[in-house]
């Protein structure tokens, strides 16, 4: 199972890592920190690199899941595996809608509308009172176990990476996937040939937001609090980045993406840096490596048709 | 059972594209549709397709009037076409350029393709088989690991043809299909024309190579500044004195 081989990687380098780090308590949340983005990138790669939707704002559909959990086990106890599946539908659901009403729109447009969205949703978390507990945030989040160690964490998350690896090359090497991206290279084709592209499009978002919500729900209920500037718009942007460097075609360029800007930022002396440093690492990749780190052409190695026409 | 477009008026700003033009295609017959550059043979493709929304006049997909379906809806009903400019991705090889067609046939879509079920895994399978007997119909075996941008036009063309045929539909529209074709080529087109015709699609053939249309169609209808201006077989139309005059008249 050829598939197979990268979620492997990811939980095998997982392992390996825990054994190197599990006394050390900082790098442990730098791994956290490193697999909700590598989850935030990965929903990018899914939404840009599949769909063609450049979506600035990921890290507000994970901020939706992660209020949508910590409001119901905080305030109306639920259990916060039920957080869980509400959060990724929330983003889900909020993502179809959006990319309903948007997908026609340009390129361009469509990136500015998901980053109105980031505002819009970032506006509503600050003015939503002591259901969002306004500018403060949410505090005393439950932990379940195993999300109540920081090895515990450092494991479920990166599962969770190497899980949503194996979704994302599941539908890169599909025939939807094939679909979905001839949809997004050249709608009018896609049209006359029956594709509806609109709705194939935004079933790959809706996805790509219920991945970013998951990445919410894990940054929650790890973290114990949430505020309105937990997972900000500046996340997206990083997020974006992620998925640009490290290969937004490739199912796994992604998460090298992340673990390379996580890595580099933590090694820069200031924090007030790291809007430069994207900035720049941005440039350089589309510059020097337009398809990422990680850079494959669109369709050559996922195409099914390669291995009989060589026989 | 026929696709027929009848009475059609399109103006597109002040330009009156099509200004009451009519056409009928019959399920296993080949319909040549010609007239000088500017006639709105593509505007009538268009219209029969659902990309262009029609002032007056009606579509009717086997009876039933099209109006307000749109092109996605239409392709679903087995109306396939091609496009006089070649439409590829040039990043995607040809092969899942043509594939992208099998997605009217197969059932599975992003659910399925996640978790891989069963029948994701048969479709694929089948697509693959599709696809290389297509392509083997085409003469486009050798190029099925290229990238759409790497190909010459006149074989975007039968990439575009083969494409069609994939959606396995009951009427499909080829805009100039045969321009750029080399004698052998022209050859294969002609016969695989006649192929899908035979197989009872019915098929709607834009043309300028008179001869091209002379050997292949059952039925001619001429177009001319978006008037119907003449409809008849082949012969009669080669002899008709208004479509000699303002089309024909410099070939002939």
């Amino acid at each position: 199972m050829k598939s197979l081989l990268w979620p492997t990687v990811v939980l095998v380098g997982a392992g390996l890592a825990l054994v190197l780090i599990q006394s050390d308590p900082s790098s442990l949340e730098l791994s956290r920190v490193a697999g909700i983005y590598a989850l935030l990138a990965l929903s990018v790669g899914i939404s840009y690199g599949q769909a063609g939707i450049l979506s600035l704002g990921q890290a507000a559909f994970a901020s939706v899941g992660a209020y949508g959990s910590a409001i119901v086990t905080t305030r109306y106890e639920w259990n916060p595996w039920a957080g869980m599946v509400l959060a990724m539908a929330l983003a889900a659901g909020l993502a179809y809608v959006l990319a309903r009403l948007l997908v026609r729109l340009s390129a361009l447009a469509l990136a500015l509308a998901t980053l109105l969205f980031g505002e819009l949703v970032h506006f509503a978390l600050t003015r939503g009172g002591d259901l969002t507990g306004g500018y403060i945030g949410l505090p005393g989040i439950e932990a379940p176990a195993p999300l109540d160690s920081r090895e515990g964490t450092h494991l479920v998350v990166w599962a969770v990476v190497a899980l949503v690896v194996l979704i994302a090359t599941n539908i890169s090497t599909s025939a939807e996937g094939r679909t979905v991206r001839g949809a997004a290279s050249d709608p009018v084709l896609a049209g006359s040939l029956g594709v509806a592209v609109p709705v194939r499009l935004s079933a790959v978002f809706a996805l790509s937001g219920a991945v970013a919500g998951l990445a919410g729900f894990l940054f929650a209920h790890s973290s114990g609090y949430l505020a309105p500037e937990s997972l900000s718009i500046e996340m997206s942007i990083a997020a974006l980045a992620m998925a640009v460097i490290g290969g937004r075609y490739s199912p796994v360029g992604p998460v090298v993406g992340a673990l390379v800007v996580v890595l580099a930022l933590d090694l820069l002396p200031s924090e007030d840096l790291a809007g430069l440093f994207y900035g720049l690492l941005i440039i350089a990749a589309i510059v020097l490596l337009p398809r990422g780190l990680l850079g494959i052409r669109r369709s050559t190695p996922v195409s099914p048709f390669r291995k009989k026409a060589s026989a | 059972m026929s696709l027929t477009a009848t009475d059609i008026h399109v103006a597109f700003g002040g330009v009156q594209a099509l200004d009451g033009a009519s056409v009928h295609v019959e399920p296993g017959e080949v319909t040549g549709l010609i007239g000088p550059n500017g006639a709105g043979k593509s505007t009538l493709v268009n219209c029969l397709t659902g990309f262009v929304a029609i002032d007056r006049g009606t579509v009717w997909i086997d009876g039933i009037a099209a109006e307000g379906s749109s092109a996605h809806r239409r392709a679903r009903r087995g109306i396939a076409r091609t496009f006089q400019t070649p439409r590829i991705d040039p990043d995607a090889s040809v092969a899942d350029n043509i594939a992208m067609a099998r997605h009217r046939l197969n059932r599975t879509r992003l659910p399925g393709s996640v978790l891989r079920t069963p029948r994701c895994r048969r479709e694929e399978r089948g697509d693959v088989t599709a696809v290389h007997e297509a392509a083997e119909r085409f003469g486009l075996t050798d190029v099925l690991q290229r990238r759409g941008s790497e190909i010459p036009v006149w074989q975007l063309r039968l990439v575009e043809v083969a494409r069609a045929t994939l959606l396995e539909p009951r009427y499909v529209m080829l805009d100039e299909p045969a321009a750029g074709l080399g004698g052998a080529e022209l050859e294969l087109l002609g016969s695989s024309i006649r192929g899908l015709a035979a197989h009872g699609l019915g098929v709607l053939l834009i043309e300028h190579n008179f001869a091209f249309v002379r050997q292949h169609a059952d039925t001619v209808t001429v177009l001319d500044r978006g008037r119907l201006l003449a409809t008849g077989t082949p012969q009669a139309i080669a002899g008709n004195r208004a479509v000699v005059d303002s089309y024909l008249g410099a070939t002939a």
